[in-house]
């Protein structure tokens, strides 16, 4: 009898240990969430300098409204580099939001454009679909980052960074 | 690590199936570690980063399970079994919560798991599984690679079941062709149909401005996609299962030949609905209870289908929209509606349940009245244009193959082909299904794969 309550005992520590952990798991990443003070053009250029700018060329306002559907008034910052031709698929979009709140919108914007690059690369432009398929859409707080590019992963970890 | 990736059905399931088929049918014990130790490795090859939310989940339902099952033998610990009950299914729901609901990266395959692991909670509590306390068991319940990342949801009592009945001889012969043909039915669904569907409704969905047809086009491809996807997911789960020895009833049952909403429910994602009728439904008093309480069980069980599928406001009234059509063929329609003739009721079952998808495919609740009123020419293109034509002409053998493989006509002619034609048609069906592999690997070698739309809930 007493081993037995020894034993429940035992669980109930365990499993609040576990609650604990997950609990601290949780907050670890919401804090990876957190709004950054990183300067927008410092983040820009960093994550720029290690892109191929020779495949790419700067988006206007309006290139942003017509690819992404987003309206650059509505955010503190926002730049596109875009591919040179049709045949690139090289595309770097970088936001600074004004609300956190927005995070879900750029989201979506992000995937529909990955989205409708896929199905134009879809069934001819293998290479293309392939650095479409590596892209990331990485969101951190008030920044959002949308990269295709040969070295992504290389790029997401310099914007990390800079953040 | 996804079912339809070629280093799935090149590496990971040869490697693992050998293995398996290696060790004696009388280790058990050895077999289920080795099924455990590969379950690790799928999801860890998928979804590293967030393993630790997996194996939290793992030992804090075992822990709490295990105290159920020592307060269950115990006299005069009632309220404190259903205390740990309770508290159990909060955290559960609790972690489930924020996951989806704030703006951390979803663990893959989180929705399923926490099901599967409530499962085994609720199946200890109500005595329907007789539960040795063995870690391992519950471990391959959870983690078990078929079902870990989207479900099927089976339930711990029948899992547990099938554990004490591996049989000494190994898997059965029958078993595991009939497994490997499921599969491959499953990724043909997926790869040639899903996918091309997908295509179709990617190039409706990108643009700004569309006609009538158009737009009815997009969500017709968007229903049928979701089908192939999810069935397609369902079927390889299923067979991968049953090489594997274990048998998972079906997920789907042809749910647009439905006749009704509650039909369409009892033929969509069975595993999901028998998970709520079981633990929610039921507990709740069911159908065994005033009408006004019913009506609470119904809409409660509904907001709950809706929220457990996202975390938008299109999930909520997805939910409630079904709800809605269920409680309304419950008691106010009732068996008038057997006088309409029996493909109109079919008609209007998969008109809702297609309109249903738009609030799926929408981003928010004004994209959904949006893309509707683009059903109905809000943007002044007309009834249909060339644009129309074209996303019609272009993709009509793939819509007729698509409304052809959703029925079970095919499903039958092969199965009375094999079962009239003897051995020779047998030869036949093998060669059949090893075409459609080779084309599905030919289509995935081509880099047009996508991943499955039910990864995302």
């Amino acid at each position: 009898m007493k081993n037995k309550k020894a034993g429940m005992t035992i669980l109930e520590i365990v499993k609040w240990i576990l609650v604990a952990l997950i609990m601290a798991f949780i907050i670890h990443s919401l804090m990876g969430n957190r709004v950054s003070k990183a300067d927008f053009s410092t983040v820009w250029n960093a994550v720029t300098a290690k892109a191929d700018s020779s495949k790419m060329q700067e988006g206007s306002n309006q290139m942003i409204r017509r690819l992404y559907g987003l309206d650059p008034a509505q955010f503190d910052e926002i730049r596109l580099d875009y591919p040179k031709t049709n045949m690139g698929a090289e595309e770097i979009l970088l936001v600074r939001l004004k609300k956190t709140d927005d995070q879900e919108m750029v989201r979506t914007a992000m995937e529909s454009r990955k989205k409708t690059q896929m199905n134009n690369f879809n069934g001819y432009g293998t290479y293309q679909y392939a650095m479409l398929e590596k892209s990331q859409i990485v969101i951190r707080g008030n920044y959002a980052l949308f990269v295709s590019a040969e070295n992504t992963a290389e790029i997401v970890q310099t914007f990390e960074s800079a953040l | 690590m996804s079912f339809g990736s070629l280093e799935f059905i090149f590496l990971f399931l040869p490697v693992s199936v050998l293995i398996y088929r290696l060790i004696p049918g009388k280790k058990t014990l050895a077999r289920k570690i080795v099924l455990l130790v590969f379950s690790i490795l799928f999801y860890i090859w998928g979804d590293a980063a967030n393993s630790i939310v997996l194996a939290v989940s793992v030992f804090f339902n075992y822990v709490s399970g295990q105290q159920i099952r020592i307060l269950a033998q115990e006299e005069n610990q009632a309220r404190r079994k259903k205390i740990t009950l309770i508290s159990t299914v909060a955290v559960n729901v609790l972690v489930l919560g924020i996951f989806k609901y704030s703006r951390l990266s979803l663990p893959i395959g989180i929705s399923f798991y926490t099901f599967s692991a409530l499962s085994y909670v609720f199946d200890i509590y109500y005595g329907r599984a007789e539960d040795s306390g063995s870690l391992l068991d519950e471990m391959l319940y959870i983690l078990f690679f078929p079902k870990v990342l989207s479900g099927p949801i089976m339930q711990y009592k029948d899992f547990r079941r099938q554990l004490s009945e591996i049989p000494d001889s190994g898997v059965r012969r029958s078993d595991f062709n009939s497994g490997m043909y499921l599969f491959i039915i499953g990724l043909f669904k997926k790869v040639l149909i899903a996918d091309n569907l997908g295509t179709a409704f990617g190039q409706i969905s990108s643009l700004q401005h569309m006609a009538g047809l158009t737009a009815w086009l997009g969500m017709i491809y968007y229903s049928l996609e979701l089908y192939f996807d999810f069935s397609g997911y369902s079927d390889m789960a299923i067979g991968l299962a049953r090489m594997f020895g274990f048998h998972i009833e079906k997920n789907f049952d042809d749910p647009y030949l439905s006749d009704g909403v509650t039909d369409f429910w009892r033929r969509w994602h069975i595993s999901l609905g028998a998970w709520f009728r079981d633990y929610v439904y039921i507990p709740m008093g069911g159908n065994r209870c005033s009408k006004e309480m019913q009506l609470r069980n119904l809409s409660f069980v509904w907001i709950l289908t809706g929220l457990w599928h996202g975390n938008t406001l299109n999930f909520l009234f997805w939910g409630i929209y079904h709800g809605f059509f269920v409680i309304l063929e419950k008691f106010v329609i009732g068996k008038a509606r057997m006088s309409i003739p029996k493909p109109v009721r079919i008609f209007l079952t998969d008109l809702i349940a297609f309109f249903g998808w738009i609030f799926f495919f929408t981003p928010s609740l004004g994209g959904t009245v949006h893309y509707i009123g683009q059903m109905f020419g809000a943007d002044g293109l007309g009834f249909a244009d060339s644009a129309s034509i074209y996303y019609l002409t272009g993709n009509l053998v793939l819509l007729i193959a698509a409304v052809l493989c959703c029925g079970p006509v095919l499903k039958q002619v092969h199965a009375s082909l094999v079962y009239r034609g003897g051995k020779k048609m047998v030869y036949v069906s093998a060669a059949v299904h090893a075409v459609l592999l080779i084309f599905c690997v030919a289509n995935m070698v081509g880099s047009t794969y996508s991943t499955f739309l039910y990864f995302r809930f």
